[in-house]
């Protein structure tokens, strides 16, 4: 996360950093995922971000929903790896729901942040027999701990996930109903 | 643990101390320990095993991302210096019963955070040597299990699976070892194993955050 604000900072004042609202209504992230949002987002577009798509309604650092559609078999979920000296974390279309889950920690933690699993359960995602996870984790650069829920299956070897993480105070209650209604909404192509 | 010394020597040589320097730090260290009742070779062993893990690295150690082992390439220097320094102020106690017992709360959270570092070789060489100090440990034998288990090259299913025996069969094993052995007999299509290590891991752990997941698997396997 210090990495992201410092690159976003640096970024931003390279004029690189491009925020674009997402509309109300059908939207597709990728090939064969497709949500319906009952509101406007800001989608945070930059070099070096990826494979997921970053939505806030806060601005970043204070909230951010990640969108994966459509993760292949040895994709790293997070920008930046290959050659740096952090742990990379890879997508296996073997994975079981926990697996996934604690790859997602991985990704979460590698700035050494503190990742904590409140609840993993089955649930269904876009049509799919996924998972539901609720987390806590708490920031290294500024400790600020932030509640999470996040939402996965997987589908013809590929990864679909839903990932939403804001401060516990104030901000995750106020959008998390939002980012439910996201979730239900979402819908994979077979 | 390891990643915590590690950050303790990238502090250190941050700043940059001169050789000479080091030596003195040493050997006023060396007194100190001894001191205050501490057996100063213990000094040098903090060395040695730290570089044995380093050295456990794919890469040997060489891209370590610790300076001080760029710039400071007399480390075994270093180890056999702190050692001469101990054997000129003999005596003192490891204490190690003590420092088991005092670290008996942390331990099993030190190595859930040993094992998410992702530096499986290390993770190995660290618990092996931990093993071989207290073979009758469980968590350490449940935390290499992991190490092998998550680093799934050639025959670490098997090097998994018997630490994950062995901790189950000492007793007192941390529940996630019944979790990891039903993940080890699912890859081997061993459901009806796999099944009985997730409901066992169940029983130990009904609270656990991810006891629906596992219940669910313990559904799927019993079609």
């Amino acid at each position: 996360m210090k990495r992201l604000t410092i690159a976003l900072c640096a970024l931003t004042l390279a004029g690189c950093v491009a925020m674009a609202k997402v509309e109300t209504g059908d939207r597709a992230i990728g090939d064969r995922l497709a949500v319906k949002l009952d509101g406007a987002w800001n989608h945070l577009e930059a070099p070096g971000l990826g494979p997921a798509q970053t939505w806030t309604m806060e601005g970043l650092p204070i909230d951010q929903l990640l969108l994966y559609s459509g993760i292949k078999d040895g994709e790293l979920v997070h920008a930046g790896g290959a050659g740096g000296k952090q742990k990379d974390f890879a997508f296996r279309s073997n994975m079981q729901a926990h697996e996934i889950v604690a790859m997602f920690e991985g990704m979460l933690t590698r700035d050494g942040s503190s990742f904590r699993l409140v609840k993993l359960e089955p649930s269904s995602f876009g049509g799919l027999k996924g998972f539901r996870f609720d987390y806590v984790l708490t920031r290294k650069v500024d400790n600020v701990v932030l509640s999470g829920v996040g939402y996965g299956g997987v589908s013809k070897g590929e990864l679909f996930a839903i990932l939403y993480m804001a401060p516990r105070l104030g901000f995750f209650a106020r959008h998390a109903p939002r980012v439910e209604r996201i979730v239900q909404s979402a819908r994979v192509k077979e | 643990m390891p990643g915590a010394v590690g950050q303790l020597v990238l502090l250190a040589s941050a700043f940059g101390y001169s050789r000479d320097q080091e030596r003195e730090a040493d050997r006023v260290g060396v007194i100190l320990m001894r001191n205050a009742g501490y057996d100063p070779a213990e000094a040098a062993n903090v060395w040695s095993n730290l570089l044995a893990e380093i050295k456990a690295r794919p890469d040997g150690g060489e891209e370590s991302g610790i300076p001080m082992f760029a710039t400071h390439p007399g480390v075994d220097e270093r180890r056999e210096t702190l050692a001469a320094l101990a054997k000129e102020a003999p005596g003192g106690a490891a204490n190690a019963d003590t420092w088991r017992e005092r670290i008996r709360p942390f331990r099993r959270e030190w190595l859930a955070e040993e094992l998410k570092r992702g530096q499986h070789e290390e993770s190995i060489a660290l618990l092996t040597r931990m093993i071989s100090d207290s073979p009758s440990q469980p968590d350490y034998l449940y935390a290499r299990g992991e190490a092998y288990r998550l680093r799934a090259k050639d025959k670490d299913l098997d090097a998994a699976l018997a630490d994950f025996q062995a901790a189950a069969t000492l007793g007192g094993e941390p529940p996630e070892t019944h979790r990891a052995l039903a993940m080890v007999y699912r890859q081997r299509s061993q459901f009806a194993e796999a099944r009985a290590s997730f409901q066992r891991y169940l029983e130990a752990a009904p609270a656990a955050p991810d006891s629906l997941m596992i219940q669910s698997y313990v559904e799927e396997l019993g079609k």
